[in-house]
């Protein structure tokens, strides 16, 4: 009896001895990483800079539609200026943005042993700050400028606003840094196709300085000139560099379209693209979305393109009038009929079929009338909703336009050596009579008008527009109006179903009214978007809010 | 008090019956306990011995009798003792008893746990028969507590007990589905009516924290369990501890203690086998209410000219062109794009859905020999969902084997061993998607094109009927449950026991998706591309093994008879370790067989998951009980945990809880109204530390690796981000809780109730710190937050038999709580978690109802921050603070015109239960509801025409304004922006939430003791059962008030009608 007490207690006792170990409740992650162990070799580097590339713009159906050269099914709240400060755009992710690379370059600067070999990951991750910085300054203004990663109790959380002209030095000062660090299109090898290059960061420091300097220029305040200049020099130094040219593909007719589908993909013309891959199932719905006609092009921006000759419809002998459907494609700038699909013609989409407008703004009518062709794609898988092509947020052409206009804006005059470095490199491709001095003054033209027409032409339905007419100040004129389509009385449109003749509005020129200016309203304060009333909440020191708002 | 007299009681009948017990037990011994090699029959024999009638000179009259209870079933164990005397029995198993008494006019003493005791008079009768009547109040029934049990008299805190019939006479699968309504303070939800996937939750009291922790730590036999596979006939009790008596189980207990006890077979008892079986039709019901394609045009058309958008018809002509297409059921109209536009109404409902089907069978084994006792159990349970076709099912098996064996007199095992496995089967993108499709299609879009597939195609929708068949895929959710729980006693002395438990469970879980290529086709037949393009197949395999040790020591004596001291102490470690893998491939060339080695080599993805965490426990309980009036009770528990950093990872809980039995009082009971009185104070803490696996590290700085970023040819580059900013000063939440009940008992326990009020203080909750969003990541949570809830439950029985063929009880509950988030730690927002508000407040403008003309318009419009395409029959809200423009916050960034509307949350929680006994039949029903509650819609059901390709539900259906319908509810229809306007939360849109619902009403039959008999069966009763068969509520449009979401996105509740028997011999 007792012999086995002695055991029992012993087994207790082995029990209890086996639960007193206390090292058990030090427990570490069995599946993360932590910081402290990381930031070691130069491929961590390059994982934290890899996190930035899903920030560039992606692929869209419904870019402009915030402008006057596009409509969708509804009207669109920031163009028709019904936007309310409620539903005002964020900015916590780009913040976050901002974060990420802010620790990357702080981790950089404090790993000496690798420095040399991680460079250009904390040169991308300046490129993405700036980025993400001019984001901020064009959206809002002035905003909080924080240079550090910040703590719970870093005083920073509470700091005003810095001043525009402060955020956009920094801006600055990133954008040299990347631009002295980051290697060249050339220098890259296969598998690093696609990151951040020296180009990127010329044509991202052409942007942010063409933005700031007509800001500065048309809403008062910074030296606008001293702008341009940089602006200038970079798109200077990127056009010098050789690493980049127009696509121009086979055809003056096609070699614009297909520079946004699958055969341009990767040209010379690209500068840095977000990136979609059939292998890892990375795929964007571009083309159907443009075909469900939710992006419908306006007379608005059909009215832009030049003719032929390099003339505007309003002065070229060469224009056809709007009585048939096809007449005003006649004798124009090729961009528009790859831009807009033209009445009556034959296209493979899901099967041959001949397109014919149906305005409307139900399920595959377009409210305007115009249909889009831009970024649809003749391919059938991109058809059905997966297409795999990149999307480019940074092209050649772009810079070209930048450059133009920085020059006629700082200088007043743009010679006609600058615009055949630049304008008409873009017309060549497409085949249109060269934009001149000479022309622009036989014909009583506005040089300034002709660059910016090219622009929105050019860059149609790849977001530039509303920055543009923010920055130009010209919302206000362009905005609060009719958006029209196609010329309805009187015209071939009026005796062909199946429009709805009882829905379709005109204004008195027989224009089809596509968003009635009663909805529409412009107010300057829509220049600059509120700041969120969250953040001024959290943060009082952010007010005073934005004019108007 | 009965007497009945039964003929023919045969005196030697003891002796036969004892060595029937023993060739029972040397059976079952043999056959279920032969591995234990050491197990010997003499033991049996002395206990025979020791049983047997005892031989006392000085008895001379010998009494025969028969214990039973009000249906005439037998009362095995009842004690029969002579009054005055020492001189007692107990009834055998079938409830029968011989007593040698002193004196031929004593006495009985018959006493049988859950039944009031009875005295019975001999009057020289030599056998009598003794109907027991049940105790109501059941007072002496044993409750389980934290590590022990105590009467029902004398537990010290805020503790509710059922038992396991409470489950067993109905059609319940799931046990979470049986515990709604039936416990005061519990609360079970559940959010979908998809077989396998009801996302039942728990909660009790109210909120503890916003970092969940509401719900209660469940323990099965003492270690943690998962109740959604547990077979609801395994249970024998099921307790819920509420207040400062959970605070033994310390940091795991902020939601409360749910304890459940599952059956184990009982000494000294006869082998008995149970069958119950239901077999139930689950009729579709509390479908979203859609309009017809008359309405349907009507809306379309005056929606779209509001907003100067062309109505979908259009093409077919006038408005009433089209009413008139559609009486003559007119052909489609082909209006190009391969868009039709068509004229017939298509019932949808009858095409997707059929009374789903659900059966039950269980079979259970238990008795006992004089060492041991067993109860095994096999459970099998099916449901199939109302999708008529399609996957839609969900599949559950359960075996138990609970044993109980005496090595010697002072050591016992217990060893309780389960598995269960569950399988769900649904399409690859879930039953409710159907539901989702059905929703917002079209009810004139046709299910088959021309050529007879199913459509596919027109502006993008997808056809329900498609995904509701088998064709795109399935889903095959196993999961897994080994639990194994070891406890081995030791009976040092007479009054201290030594109790060491250990107990192992495995959670498998095991998924396959299978995704097949699904075509779509337009009408005229040809092909419109794919929903989805290719075939792939994901596993999905996660398990994780708990471990839980505890090793404690149980002392109670009674000093002088009056002194009743309770001391238990001990300590746990439990530990958990979880890891996950998943693995894909696509493209297979054939689907007959599917494996993954079968697929493409090009995309084989895989990814793992792993997390781990640990508790360090001591604990202890001293309870003090005077002269059985008094009871004080104190616990304590000091925790560790591995989820904190090192310096912040231990906590001390702690309780105490007071107890006066005023009933024992001698001044109360001279007042000869209380049957029992009892007053309950108490006070404890818990802890809550978040266990969820998103936290587990939060103060060890982390950084995630994930994602692909396709750079040169696809290189798949993954990115590392920031996992979160940590915070090393982390720790528990602290929850204080106080408690003040009352439990009572009067006209003989026929009405019994308890009273019970509570407070609970969070007063360190975790929070995520409002930082302003510059900071660029996510803060961690900080111990900043205090919330309070307080509530009250209120519980009333009457139960009254009037005869032995006729007794009845009706029983019911009330109970409700409130919360207060105290402090926020400064950082203000108007969000559904602030600062002097309860959580999930719902803030929303003041509704002043619709503009109704253009004097009204002008007006309104003078005010800023409203639409600017805002036109009469927009709705209007208040400018409550006057600063002319209607806003959230002012220009300061004070509150602007919004008001709290209150929280979602369910108000007034009651239950009701109404039993009937008659003869051999007998009838309960159950009704469980919610007496407030808010309840804002969600997308497709908050907004007509929410997106303009939705169909508007048809709740709106002539009841937006119109000019010649100004006093309409809701504002006009229009498919532009104003539509959000319109719709903003506010009272207008708040829809009244209360209901009361018939869950349960259940008609039953036992056949009478007479054919039982002949037909040598104990038990044997038929039942049809219905639930959720009724329901009173104020929704309208389809929507199911028990939908503890707004969204329209709902796989519905069924009514289910059932037919059910249990039979035990």
């Amino acid at each position: 009896m007792k012999k086995r007490l002695t055991k029992i207690i012993a087994l207790f006792a082995v029990l209890a001895f086996m639960m007193s170990c206390d090292k058990e409740l030090n427990l570490y992650p069995l599946d993360q990483v932590s910081d402290g162990s990381f930031w070691k070799v130069p491929s961590d580097f390059e994982k934290a800079a890899n996190a930035f590339y899903g920030g560039l713009p992606g692929a869209s159906g419904g870019y402009d539609q915030d402008s006057d050269i596009a409509v969708g099914g509804s009207s669109n709240t920031i163009s028709n200026g019904s936007l309310i400060i409620e539903n005002g755009p964020g900015w916590s992710g780009q913040y976050a943005t901002i974060r990420g690379a802010t620790r990357l370059i702080e981790r950089y600067e404090s790993a000496l042993d690798i420095q040399s070999d991680i460079e250009r990951y904390a040169a991308e991750a300046r490129f993405f700050r700036a980025m993400t910085y001019h984001n901020l300054v064009s959206t809002f203004g002035d905003v909080p400028l924080v240079k550090r990663a910040l703590d719970l109790d870093s005083e920073e959380l509470d700091a005003p606003r810095a001043p525009r002209a402060e955020v956009v030095d920094y801006i600055l000062e990133d954008l040299d840094w990347a631009i002295a660090h980051l290697p060249l299109e050339s220098e890259l090898v296969t598998s690093e196709k696609g990151r951040v290059t020296k180009g990127a960061a010329l044509a991202l420091k052409s942007r942010v300085f063409l933005f700031e300097g007509t800001w500065s220029k048309y809403h008062g305040g910074g030296d606008s000139n001293a702008y341009f200049s940089l602006s200038i020099d970079a798109s200077q130094k990127l056009i010098e560099s050789g690493e980049y040219e127009l696509y121009t593909g086979s055809s003056t007719n096609s070699a614009y379209r297909f520079l946004f589908l699958e055969e341009g993909e990767g040209s010379k013309e690209s500068i840095l693209a977000r990136r979609y891959n059939r292998d890892l199932e990375i795929f964007h719905n571009t083309t159907r979305l443009v075909m469900t006609f939710y992006n419908a092009p306006t007379k608005q921006l059909a009215d832009m393109y030049v003719c032929s000759d390099g003339l505007p419809i309003s002065v070229s002998p060469l224009f056809q009038g709007y009585d048939l459907m096809t007449s005003e494609f006649e004798n124009r700038d090729p961009r528009m009929a790859q831009t807009m699909l033209v009445p009556g013609t034959e296209f493979d989409y899901l099967g041959l079929r001949t397109f014919i407008p149906s305005i409307g703004g139900t399920n595959e009518s377009t409210p305007s009338g115009y249909m889009p062709f831009k970024f649809v794609s003749d391919n059938s898988e991109a058809q059905l909703g997966k297409a795999y092509n990149d999307y480019m947020a940074f092209r050649y052409a772009e810079v070209l336009l930048n450059h133009a206009e920085a020059l006629y804006e700082r200088n007043g005059s743009i010679s006609d050596s600058d615009l055949n470095l630049t304008i008409n490199k873009l017309r060549d491709r497409v085949g249109v009579a060269h934009l001149t001095n000479s022309l622009v003054n036989s014909y009583n033209l506005s040089m300034l008008e002709q660059i910016r027409n090219e622009r929105t032409v050019e860059l149609a339905f790849e977001g530039f527009r509303f920055n543009d007419l923010r920055r130009w100040k010209q919302a206000e004129n362009k905005l609060p109006v009719n958006l029209l389509g196609v010329k309805y009385t009187g015209t071939e449109y009026e005796n062909s179903p199946p429009n709805d003749v009882k829905t379709i509005q005109v204004d008195s020129d027989g224009f089809t009214i596509a968003d009635d200016a009663i909805r529409r309203s412009w107010d300057d304060k829509l220049y600059l978007f509120p700041v969120p009333v969250e953040q001024i909440q959290l943060n009082p020191n952010l007010l005073p809010q934005n004019p108007g708002w | 008090m009965k007497f009945f007299y039964r003929k023919g009681l045969n005196p030697p009948l003891t002796r036969k019956l004892n060595l029937k017990i023993m060739l029972t037990e040397c059976f079952i011994l043999t056959i279920i306990l032969s591995a234990h090699a050491n197990v010997t029959n003499p033991g049996i024999v002395n206990n025979l011995n020791k049983k047997g009638i005892e031989v006392n000179s000085k008895l001379q009259h010998i009494i025969n009798g028969v214990v039973m209870d009000a249906f005439g079933v037998p009362l095995p164990g009842a004690s029969i003792l002579e009054k005055g005397t020492t001189n007692g029995v107990q009834a055998d198993f079938e409830g029968e008893f011989q007593i040698d008494l002193a004196s031929k006019d004593a006495i009985l003493v018959i006493s049988y746990l859950g039944f009031v005791t009875q005295e019975v008079e001999v009057n020289g009768q030599s056998s009598v028969t003794i109907t027991m009547e049940e105790d109501i109040a059941n007072l002496d029934e044993a409750v389980v507590i934290g590590y022990g049990e105590r009467t029902k008299k004398s537990i010290a805190g805020s503790i509710e007990q059922i038992s396991g019939e409470v489950l067993e006479n109905r059609p319940v699968t799931n046990v979470l589905n049986g515990l709604q309504g039936v416990m005061p303070g519990l609360t079970v939800t559940r959010s979908s009516g998809t077989p396998g996937g009801e996302g039942y939750a728990l909660n009790v009291r109210g909120l503890t924290s916003i970092n969940g922790g509401n719900s209660p730590l469940v323990l099965i036999d003492g270690t943690e369990g998962d109740l959604n596979l547990l077979n609801p006939n395994d249970i024998e009790s099921t307790t819920l501890l509420k207040d400062a008596s959970a605070s033994i189980y310390g940091a795991r207990a902020a939601g409360g203690v749910l304890l459940i006890t599952t059956k184990t077979g009982k000494k000294n008892k006869k082998i008995r086998f149970s069958y119950t079986t239901n077999y139930s039709t689950n009729v579709v019901s509390n479908l979203t209410e859609r309009v017809n394609i008359k309405q349907w045009v009507e809306m379309d058309w005056e929606a779209k000219l509001a907003s100067g958008s062309i109505p979908q018809f259009a093409g077919g002509g006038t408005l009433e062109e089209v009413l008139a297409k559609i009486d003559a059921k007119a052909e489609p109209d082909d209006i190009g794009g391969n868009a039709y536009l068509f004229y017939e109404d298509v019932d949808w409902d009858s095409i997707l859905f059929d009374d789903g089907i659900q059966t039950n069978h269980n079979i259970s084994i238990d008795g006992g020999g004089d060492r041991s006792d067993y109860s095994t159990s096999f459970g099998y349970t099916r449901v199939d969902g109302i999708l008529s076709d399609g996957w839609d099912s969900d599949e559950r098996y359960n075996l138990r084997l609970n044993h109980g064996y005496d090595i010697t007199d002072h050591l016992r095992l217990e060893s309780k061993i389960s598995y269960s496995r569950s399988r769900t089967l649904e399409g690859p993108r879930g039953s409710s998607n159907v539901f989702a499709l059905r929703n917002k299609m079209f009810t004139w879009f046709p299910v088959y094109t021309l050529s007879g597939d199913t459509y596919g195609e027109q502006w993008g929708f997808e056809n329900p009927k498609q995904w509701a068949s088998k064709d795109p895929g399935k889903s095959t959710r196993i999961r897994e449950n080994l639990d194994g729980n070891f406890k081995l006693s030791y009976k040092i002395f007479k009054d201290l026991k030594l109790q060491s438990q250990a107990a192992i469970n495995r959670r498998i879980g095991n998924d396959e998706h299978f995704r097949n290529i699904v075509p779509r086709t337009n009408y005229n037949g040809t092909p419109a591309g794919f929903s989805q393009s290719k075939t792939e197949l994901q596993y999905w395999n996660q398990n994780s093994t708990y471990k839980n040790f505890s090793l404690y020591f149980d002392y109670h004596k009674i000093f002088a008879g009056k002194h009743d001291i309770s001391l238990m102490g001990g300590t746990s470690h439990e530990e958990n370790e979880n890891k996950s893998f998943w693995a894909s491939r696509d493209n297979f060339s054939q689907t007959e067989v599917l494996s993954l080695n079968l697929g493409s080599t090009e995309n084989m993805l895989n990814s793992s998951n792993a997390n781990q965490w640990a508790i360090r426990s001591y604990f202890g309980r001293l309870t003090y009980v005077l002269d059985s009036k008094y009871v004080a009770e104190i616990n304590y528990r000091r925790d560790g945990t591995s989820v904190f950093s090192p310096e912040k990872r231990w906590g001390d809980f702690g309780g105490l809880s007071l107890n006066w039995i005023a009933s024992e009082e001698r001044f109360i009971k001279k007042l000869n109204t209380f049957d029992f009185l009892k007053i309950r104070a108490s006070y404890g803490t818990t802890g809550n530390q978040n266990l969820n696996s998103a936290n587990l590290y939060d103060y060890i700085a982390l950084i995630n690796i994930g994602g692909v970023y396709p750079f040169g040819n696809g290189e798949r580059a993954q990115s590392a981000t920031e996992a979160g900013l940590v915070s090393q000063s982390r720790t528990w939440e602290d929850l204080e809780t106080a408690n003040l009940g009352l439990d009572f008992a009067f006209l003989g326990s026929r009405l019994s109730g308890s009273l019970d009020v509570y407070k609970k203080n969070n007063n360190n909750m975790l929070l995520g710190v409002n930082l302003p969003s510059v900071l660029g990541g996510s803060p961690p949570a900080k111990n900043i937050g205090s919330l309070e809830t307080k509530g009250f439950e209120f519980s009333l029985k009457w139960a009254e038999a009037l005869s032995t063929d006729f007794s009845y009880g009706i029983s019911g509950y009330l109970s409700d709580n409130t919360n207060i988030l105290v402090d926020l730690d400064g950082r203000d927002l108007i969000s559904s978690t602030r600062e002097g508000y309860a959580l999930g407040t719902i803030w929303g403008y003041v509704w002043d109802g619709i503009i109704q003309n253009q004097v009204e318009l002008n007006e309104y419009k003078k005010l800023t921050g409203i639409p600017n395409d805002i036109q009469v029959g927009d709705a209007r809200y208040k400018d409550i603070n006057g600063d002319g423009k209607i806003s959230l916050y002012d220009d300061q960034g004070n509150d602007g015109d919004v008001v709290d509307l209150g929280t979602n949350a369910p108000r007034y929680s009651f239950g009701f239960n109404l039993s009937v006994k008659y003869k051999d039949f007998d009838f309960s029903t159950f009704i469980q509801g919610v007496g407030k509650r808010s309840v804002f819609y969600e997308g497709a059901f908050a907004i007509p025409f929410e997106q303009p390709w939705w169909q508007p539900l048809k709740r709106f259906y002539g009841n937006t304004w119109q000019p010649d319908n100004q006093g309409a509810k809701y504002p006009r229809l229009t498919t532009g922006g104003t539509r959000y306007w319109n719709y903003r939360t506010s009272e207008n849109t708040r829809v009244n939430g209360a209901y009361a619902r018939f869950k349960n009403i259940t008609l039953g039959y036992s056949l009478p003791q007479e054919v039982l008999e002949k037909l040598n069966i104990s038990k044997l009763r038929i039942y049809f059962s219905g639930e959720d068969l009724f329901t009173i509520d104020s929704m309208t449009g389809g929507y199911d008030a028990e939908n503890t979401n707004g969204s329209d996105v709902f796989y519905p509740f069924t009514k289910r009608y059932s037919l059910g028997l249990n039979l035990t011999f």
